[in-house]
């Protein structure tokens, strides 16, 4: 049967060269825009959760309403208590507070308003990785009136490692307030949205700053596992409703604002398009077996007077399609695999792109990274295959039933 | 014995909502041994009666046994399985499947009945082919030969499974008067050593010669059925 199956695929080469080609063209497509589409999204997940809100972030109730207006005067009081009990909880590996706030940086006859962080230098290198991405220069320093800059941000102001700059703020009472901070390092994320417009100042200088000694405006919650961040939010909160009954929120980063719920949905979006080209190309299998029964009718007819019986001609058919969707699919996951590694190792710069089309507030890197995974690979190898053989199925079944007479009549 | 018989067969096709009588009656047995030709003009029922010899089609009214099995009661796959196990088919246009070579040709039907292993059907169809005369040409593909020699790996086909009968259907219609004679020699010396019934329909009165038993048919009712 195998070798019968395996005749007729070659019978007419170039209808099977090209159908084939579609299935693999097909395959391959689904493999390596899957593999660039998961790249894109976890590394804005990854972005998101290490420059924007941990796993889980306790905020004042109050300051979430206007968090947008960075309110300083609704911050969390009890900080020490807080984290400490954060970091009692199960699976939680780092507790750590941090202060946002709107600064005005100005030099020479430029200015900008940026978004500082007041953040811990040493925990900071479990968090943002800080420390790593530092181009130029070195991190900042506890205690140390210090600050490190986005390398967009610097280029945009002149500023260099070195430059002591006064930077205006309110307080949390709403004062004007000043300090000198010199530029000690300058990062570099690959972030449009960090690396244009944010600093980073040692979180106990910005409460001198602020006014807020002791007391910070979120607090990082890190846990082992990432994808359990909403039942240990759901633990913390209750540790915060017992302690603290009706002050504080302890937020997954997946219940974060709408930029969750629309990646997951571009999850959906893009899964339900490799299913469409998927099942686009498997009508070319569709058409080709219709095609093959239909020439092959008389034969078809001549193998069932012989005693073939209809599963068994089914099966040919099935067969045949098979072998053209399987031999297919394997060539167009290799490619669409080898698309994916260089996706995945080499990645497509947008830093142009980004530059011409001015701030965009989503966390994307500059450049887009495909993840290069086996289980992407050999998921788009087995819907090839099994769209293969469904879409033979209805010229098989026509096979199948064909009359021995009539079919020899033809 | 018979090997199959009818018994007043009727079979009717339906032409459009027009119902068309090919057969309208035929009571007739085949016995272990014949060399029967079913002869007759074209449209008079001959191919009708092949079908439902072969099992490839089911009477209108009356019976038709095989083996003794009423082929009415038959489901598709038991008629398929009767089809496999006892009878062998040699068609008009040889119907050779173009892609395998005569040898895998031979060994189809054998692989279909699933009785034996791969070193038995090979000694049988490699006999077989070298019964017909054409065992130098195992490995050609049906292309690459002659409508006679195609013919003979027909042949070769219909009797390797050693079935009860084999029914032929103008087997020498598309091949010239020589080589069709030759054919038909083979058949009669195949159902000399080998004991095979063959049943053929011919309108070919050189062929109806050669034929021991010749039944006539005429618009769908056997004229005469004379035992030479």
């Amino acid at each position: 049967m195998l070798r019968l199956a395996l005749r007729n695929v070659f019978r007419n080469k170039r209808r099977s060269f090209l159908t084939g080609l579609s299935i693999a063209v097909a395959v391959m497509i689904a493999v390596y825009l899957w593999s660039l589409v998961s790249g894109i999204l976890d590394d804005m997940f990854d972005n998101m959760v290490r420059l924007n809100n941990g796993h889980v972030r306790v905020l004042n109730k109050n300051y979430v309403k206007r968090e947008r207006m960075m309110p300083l005067g609704e911050n969390i009081p009890d900080y020490r208590a807080i984290s400490q009990a954060a970091q009692d909880a199960p699976n939680v590996t780092l507790a750590v507070g941090r202060i946002k706030f709107g600064i005005l940086l100005e030099n020479q006859d430029k200015s900008k308003p940026v978004f500082a962080n007041g953040i811990v230098p040493e925990t900071e290198s479990r968090i943002s990785h800080l420390d790593q991405k530092i181009v130029e220069g070195r991190l900042i320093q506890a205690g140390e009136a210090e600050m490190n800059i986005g390398v967009n941000l610097a280029r945009d102001l002149d500023l260099k490692v070195g430059d002591t700059l006064t930077v205006l703020t309110q307080t949390a009472y709403g004062s004007v307030a000043a300090l000198n901070l010199k530029i000690v390092g300058i990062f570099s994320f690959g972030v449009q949205s960090i690396d244009k417009s944010t600093v980073y100042i040692p979180l106990d200088k910005t409460q001198q700053l602020l006014d807020l000694d002791n007391r910070v405006t979120e607090i990082f919650v890190f846990i082992r596992e990432m994808n359990r961040s909403r039942p240990a939010a759901r633990e913390i909160q209750a540790i915060l409703d017992r302690d603290f009954p009706g002050q504080y929120l302890a937020r997954a980063w997946q219940d974060e604002g709408i930029i969750y719920f629309y990646m997951t949905w571009a999850r959906y979006a893009y899964a339900f398009l490799y299913f469409l080209v998927l099942f686009l190309s498997s009508f070319t299998i569709l058409n080709t077996m219709f095609m093959s029964v239909l020439e092959r009718t008389h034969e078809i007819g001549m193998m069932k007077a012989l005693g073939m019986k209809d599963r068994q001609v089914m099966w040919v058919i099935v067969l045949e399609a098979l072998l053209i969707g399987g031999i297919a699919s394997v060539i167009g996951a290799a490619w669409g695999a080898g698309i994916a590694y260089y996706l995945a190792t080499v990645g497509i710069d947008f830093t142009k792109t980004f530059d011409q089309m001015g701030r965009i507030n989503l966390p994307i890197s500059y450049v887009y990274r495909a993840i290069f995974s086996w289980g992407i690979i050999s998921f788009g190898l087995g819907m090839g295959i099994l769209f293969s053989a469904l879409a033979a199925v209805p010229p098989a079944l026509r096979a199948a039933r064909l009359e021995p007479t009539e079919a020899l009549r033809e | 014995m018979a090997l199959v018989k009818m018994e007043n067969a009727v079979k009717n096709y339906k032409v459009g909502k027009v119902e068309v009588p090919a057969l309208r009656g035929i009571t007739l047995s085949i016995e272990k041994g014949d060399f029967a030709a079913i002869a007759g003009p074209s449209g008079s029922g001959k191919t009708t009666m092949l079908n439902l010899f072969g099992c490839l089609d089911k009477p209108t009214g009356g019976k038709v046994y095989i083996e003794e099995h009423d082929i009415i009661t038959l489901k598709p796959d038991q008629l398929a399985d009767v089809r496999n196990q006892h009878i062998g088919f040699i068609f008009q246009s040889f119907n050779l499947i173009p892609v395998l070579t005569a040898f895998e040709n031979v060994e189809f039907p054998l692989i279909l009945l699933k009785k034996h292993g791969p070193g038995t059907r090979r000694k049988k169809v490699l006999e077989m082919l070298a019964a017909v005369g054409i065992a130098d040409l195992a490995n050609r593909l049906p292309g690459e030969m002659s409508g006679g020699q195609q013919q003979r790996v027909a042949i070769a086909r219909a009797l390797v499974k050693q079935p009860d009968y084999v029914l032929a259907d103008e087997p020498t219609a598309n091949i010239d008067t020589k080589t069709g004679h030759e054919i038909l020699e083979l058949m009669r010396s195949m159902n000399e050593k080998l004991g095979t019934t063959f049943i053929f329909s011919t309108h070919d009165p050189k062929v109806m010669e050669m034929a021991r038993r010749l039944i006539t048919v005429r618009d769908g009712l056997v004229e005469s059925d004379v035992r030479r």
